[in-house]
């Protein structure tokens, strides 16, 4: 139990400045709602690790059973190094689901917030709003 | 996974215990004396959780609003657990004082808030989102780069320092014996540093702007007369930053910007080259 209490210290203490949620570069705001969520599951089809921000690309089955194509935007790569992701969590094919905020204009983007990986675990791709 | 509640909430009170600011304390020092300022630090660095600073919210539950932070809570189970607070603001309070020009009611606006002149009060009103240069890449210049959710490292030497910023690729060389570095410069987003010692403080005097930035808070107009005076104050294990800018252009009186720094858990500077994939510029709505 000790020991266990240290390794949780630890990663909280780790986390307290990882932690960022403005995406330093554009107002998520005008381009999101983050009001409007949505939580979609589908494939990863391709990720990318780039500045000024991720994405992962998903291929995603509409209520007709057509693959619809979603772009999701997350923080910067270092930030989603900083926050405990590795890129090694995530790989065309895998199936995962995604919440978020959902584009102002109805396009099929997306300000990706949490994320359910294929073996459970859960991480943030992206700010709250 | 973290079983029982309690235990989860004393690791979440001792994370923000070590979080707030401590009291004045002997501060770290370099060979001759001086005070170090050398690390990598951090302004702001916003909760996961929405929680501001001392306002530690457990996973699960809803997260208050709170000022520099943003709502959502933490994912069960995940690594959302987090501290943190804006560290970083404008004077005179939240980000919207002075939007217009800091004169409401034409009342005097307090000193250090942001106060425009109408001209220039309008035009910063009027500016979108794609007018923000940094949203095109370019550097946010001084002191607004201070203010960005990444990471610098001050790099310090006896008659020099340099800090390194991962936003935006910006760094800045800082002569630290009041004389300016030799030779011919053009006006440019981060201006010119010229640096001293004023006891435990080091005074940075930063000119020739080239009227491209904006500034911090809703100053979203300078002119090539912008002009900031930096003070670096050691205080414990943080960094006191505060920035004076003028612009007689732009401004009604001296505009002051703070931020607190504080040291990230173990990180280095990483590269950050923003025009890699800026696709954003596509998609984005004023």
């Amino acid at each position: 139990m000790k020991s266990r209490f240290v390794v949780a210290a630890g990663i909280v203490v780790t986390l307290l400045f990882a932690a960022v949620t403005l995406v330093a570069h554009h107002s998520n705001a005008a381009q999101f709602d983050s009001t409007k969520r949505l939580t979609i599951k589908g494939e990863v089809t391709k990720v990318e690790w780039t500045n000024p921000h991720a994405w992962i690309h998903m291929s995603v089955k509409d209520a007709q059973g057509k693959a619809v194509e979603w772009q999701l935007e997350g923080f910067p790569p270092n930030t989603l190094l900083r926050t405990g992701w590795s890129q090694k969590d995530l790989k065309q094919g895998d199936v995962i689901s995604v919440e978020g905020a959902t584009a102002r204009d109805g396009s099929s983007i997306m300000l990706a917030r949490e994320v359910t990986l294929a073996d459970g675990r859960k991480l943030y791709w992206g700010p709250a709003a | 996974m973290f079983k029982p509640m309690g235990v989860l909430m004393a690791v979440l009170f001792i994370a923000g215990a070590s979080f707030a600011q401590a009291p004045a304390a002997s501060i770290k020092r370099t060979a001759d004396g001086k005070p170090d300022l050398s690390g990598v630090w951090q302004t702001g660095g916003i909760s996961l959780t929405g929680g501001a600073q001392g306002n530690v919210v457990a996973p699960g539950a809803a997260a208050a609003p709170a000022a520099g932070g943003r709502g959502g809570a933490a994912p069960a189970g995940g690594r959302g657990a987090g501290a943190g607070g804006g560290g970083a603001a404008p004077a005179g309070g939240a980000r919207g004082a002075g939007a217009g020009g800091g004169q409401r009611g034409g009342g005097t606006p307090a000193p250090g808030a942001l106060s425009m002149q109408p001209w220039a009060a309008e035009k910063s009103a009027a500016m979108k989102n794609l007018d923000d240069p940094t949203v095109h890449c370019f550097q946010p210049g001084v002191p607004r780069v201070v203010g960005m959710p990444m990471p610098f490292e001050i790099v310090q030497t006896p008659n020099k320092i340099v800090i390194l910023h991962e936003a935006f690729r910006t760094y800045r060389i800082i002569p630290t014996d009041g004389k300016k570095l030799a030779g011919e410069s053009l006006p440019s987003y981060n201006g010119d540093s010229v640096g001293r010692w004023e006891g435990d403080t080091l005074v940075v005097d930063v000119t020739n702007f080239n009227g491209k930035i904006w500034g911090p808070g809703n100053m979203k107009v300078t002119s090539d007369a912008y002009k900031v005076v930096e003070k670096y104050t050691p205080a414990g294990d943080t960094i006191t930053y505060e920035a004076t800018i003028e612009d007689s252009k732009v401004l009604t009186q001296p505009y002051i910007y703070r931020a607190t720094f504080r040291k990230p858990p173990e990180t280095r500077v990483m590269e950050y080259e923003c025009l890699e994939n800026n696709i954003n510029l596509k998609s984005i709505v004023n």
